[in-house]
């Protein structure tokens, strides 16, 4: 196996509400390594948002450990999770997430905003990356003027601009139509090919099927972390 | 590098939020507007007041005391000054001669109303004597010709030094410059006019001619005036030192016994410096309240607005922190946002004080044509610009920090998962 890049032992997530503990994660140990391509499936409300957002670095676990590239996510402050965030890990959401307001460009320029890149450097990377996901010529437009599969390819824009050891999605295809699903899928596995890491969650055994490996999660915890057969 | 670019980003999307919200972000600084307004158009006033003030107190001159037989405030008692012995041309000299601390000692006679004729043309005005050290003063800055000297004085010289006023209503544009005129039925030559000066209720000043003391004996006469002694002290700071001395050398000269009260007035013009300094003061406290006022009810305007402004974008505080923004990124950027809010309270604020300030100056001059009113400066005062700016840009980001620090604070996750 390649270098672990993603190594999570015994970990717990729990809510409390009110006196009731809700655990979204019980006891999920995992090693994830470099260049793997991961499809996270389940039924809904068995983890598989929660875990992302652990990956992601968004959300910090009740117990257990995080090694991400080998350093402690829980000895990390606020700002070196923003940094991590905006470095390591690219995030593609079910619902795009891009601001309304900004146009495809500045969309994908804005973790380059957050990093301190040069406006010359900015603009250069995010052409670079809209042009990778065949959107060269709808830079300027807004995302209520792009379709739902061009706006989840400016999504992966923006998660791909910093050039990151991961990329997360979370239902990337979840409000897409299945032939722009699989057009998305096949952007995930060119990035896969051109030596990323990609981990995704998905609903759609069709969707999973393009990953090398499938973990199945079942109320917090892994069912089965197998090898897909048809990759 | 990384800090210029979040603060141009900053800046962009508070524009922008600023712009999608435009009617709400104007209706949000009104209360700074108010505040700016009342600081700008209170400094206005107190700084015509100032000028106003200058140029009165040019009239006589800082450096200048007059002793008199009556006070020039008007307290006291009036029966008590008018039994008063009136000072005479020799205590003057007296005066004159004892004095150490001061540069000048003149004596000053007045006939409050004589006649001065020239042509066919007659009117009444003040006619002044004095002496050659006069022309030191304050009060006879001239815009043209000279004083007269000891010499003419000495010898009878029959010439005359003309107040702006007469000088125009005699010679309405002409040189009056070496031509002769009446007074009370004697010529005299036209030496000098003095500078404008007269303003607001001093404007009697302008419509007086000077005249050598001798010259005033021979054609006024001294019978029964009283002299007013007017001492040049040279420099504002020994003002106190020369009136002492004045004050010790009088009593004597007058013959005042220890223990009772002096038997004549000093007059200066320092004196109303006290009631001008209550009147800024008190300008300053209630304007200044005011101020405080609009500018407390305007941030608690704006605090408001920028919590809802923080709810409104739960969702993309959430998504900006996903790709990388940090809390203090988060934290600039509503900062800026609710100073910018402010700055165009304030650039709001600008046009609306000019224009109280210039209606106000225009009622006075044009329309009331007070004429005293030109001296007031007709544009708010540029440093206070600066000032309000700075003050209400401290003002937005003590109103902007509270929501500010909660939208900085948002749980990645939860902000994210927030719809409206
Ligand atoms: N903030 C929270 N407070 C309380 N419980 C939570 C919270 N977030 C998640 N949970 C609970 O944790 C569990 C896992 O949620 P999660 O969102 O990870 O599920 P999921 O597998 O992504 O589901 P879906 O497929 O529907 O997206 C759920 O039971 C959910 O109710
Ligand atoms: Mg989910």
């Amino acid at each position: 196996m390649s270098r672990p890049i993603i190594e999570i032992s015994n970990l717990v997530k729990r809510y409390e509400m009110g006196d009731e503990e809700v655990y979204a994660l019980r006891d999920v140990s995992l090693t994830i390594g470099t260049n793997e391509y991961v499809a996270i499936m389940g039924p809904s409300g068995s983890g598989k948002s929660t875990l992302m957002n652990m990956l992601g670095c968004l959300d910090t676990p009740s117990s257990g450990t995080y090694l991400f590239n080998g350093e402690n996510v829980r000895e990390m402050d606020d700002d070196d999770l923003a940094e991590i965030r905006n470095r390591e890990i690219g995030f593609v959401f079910q619902t795009f997430n891009l601001l309304p307001r900004a146009t495809a460009l500045q969309n994908v320029e804005l973790p380059l905003v957050y990093s301190g890149s040069s406006k010359e450097e900015r603009r250069r990377r995010a052409e670079d990356a809209l042009t990778r996901v065949q959107l060269a010529d709808r830079m300027t437009h807004r995302p209520n003027e792009l379709s739902g599969g061009q706006r989840q390819r400016v999504a992966i824009a923006r998660a791909i601009v910093t050039a990151p050891s991961i990329i997360l999605a979370d239902e990337p295809t979840g409000n897409l139509d299945t032939k722009t699903g699989h057009d998305i899928m096949a952007l995930f596995r060119e990035l896969w090919q051109a030596g990323n890491t990609v981990i995704l969650v998905t609903h759609e055994e069709d969707i999973a099927r393009h990953a090398m490996r499938i973990i199945r999660l079942r109320d917090g915890r892994i069912e089965s972390d197998t090898t897909n057969p048809d990759a | 590098m990384r800090r210029r670019s979040e603060i141009a980003e900053s800046v962009r999307i508070a524009v922008e939020s600023l712009r999608m919200n435009l009617l709400r972000s104007i209706l949000t600084t009104s209360g700074v507007v108010v505040g700016v307004v009342l600081v700008v158009v209170m400094g206005w006033t107190i700084g015509g007041l100032d000028a106003i003030w200058e140029q009165t107190i040019s009239i006589i001159g800082k450096d200048m005391l007059y002793i008199d037989k009556w006070s020039w405030s008007g307290g006291g008692n009036w029966r008590l000054m008018e039994a008063r012995k009136d000072i005479t041309l020799r205590q003057a000299q007296l005066l004159s001669e004892r004095m150490e601390s001061a540069e000048s000692v003149m004596p000053v006679v007045r006939l409050w109303s004589g006649s001065v004729v020239r042509g066919n043309t007659s009117l009444r005005c003040g006619i002044l004597g004095t002496t050659t050290e006069y022309g030191q003063t304050s009060s006879a800055e001239l815009s043209s010709g000279r004083f007269f000297t000891s010499t003419e004085d000495y010898q009878n010289a029959k010439v005359v030094i003309l107040g702006e006023g007469v000088a125009k209503s005699l010679f309405s544009g002409e040189d009056p410059i070496g031509q002769t005129i009446k007074i009370i039925s004697e010529p005299y030559r036209i030496i000098g006019v003095i500078k404008k000066r007269g303003f607001l209720f001093m404007d009697f000043v302008d419509n007086q001619v000077v005249i050598p003391l001798e010259s005033f004996r021979s054609t006024v006469g001294m019978f029964e005036r009283s002299v007013s002694v007017g001492i040049k002290t040279g420099n504002e700071k020994m003002v106190d030192i020369v009136r002492t001395e004045a004050i010790g050398h009088m009593r004597a000269i007058r013959n005042v016994p220890p223990g009772q009260d002096n038997d004549f007035s000093i007059n200066e013009m320092q004196a109303f410096d006290e009631q001008v300094k209550n009147i800024r003061v008190g300008i300053w406290v209630v304007g200044m309240g005011l101020t405080i006022l609009a500018f407390v009810v305007g941030s608690i305007g704006i605090m408001n607005i920028m919590y809802v402004s923080v709810t409104e974008r739960t969702k993309e505080i959430g998504v900006r922190k996903a790709i990388g923004a940090r809390r203090s990124s988060i934290l600039m950027q509503f900062l800026i946002e609710s100073a910018m809010l402010c700055v165009i309270g304030a650039l709001i604020a600008f046009p609306i004080a000019q224009l109280i300030v210039g209606s106000a100056r225009f009622l006075a001059v044009d329309v009331l044509d007070q004429e005293w009113a030109t001296v007031v400066s007709p544009l708010i005062p540029l440093d206070l610009l600066g000032i309000a700016v700075s003050v209400s840009i401290v003002v937005g980001l003590a109103a902007g920090l509270l929501p500010a620090l909660k939208a900085s604070r948002l749980d990645p996750v939860e902000a994210l998962r927030f719809e409206q």
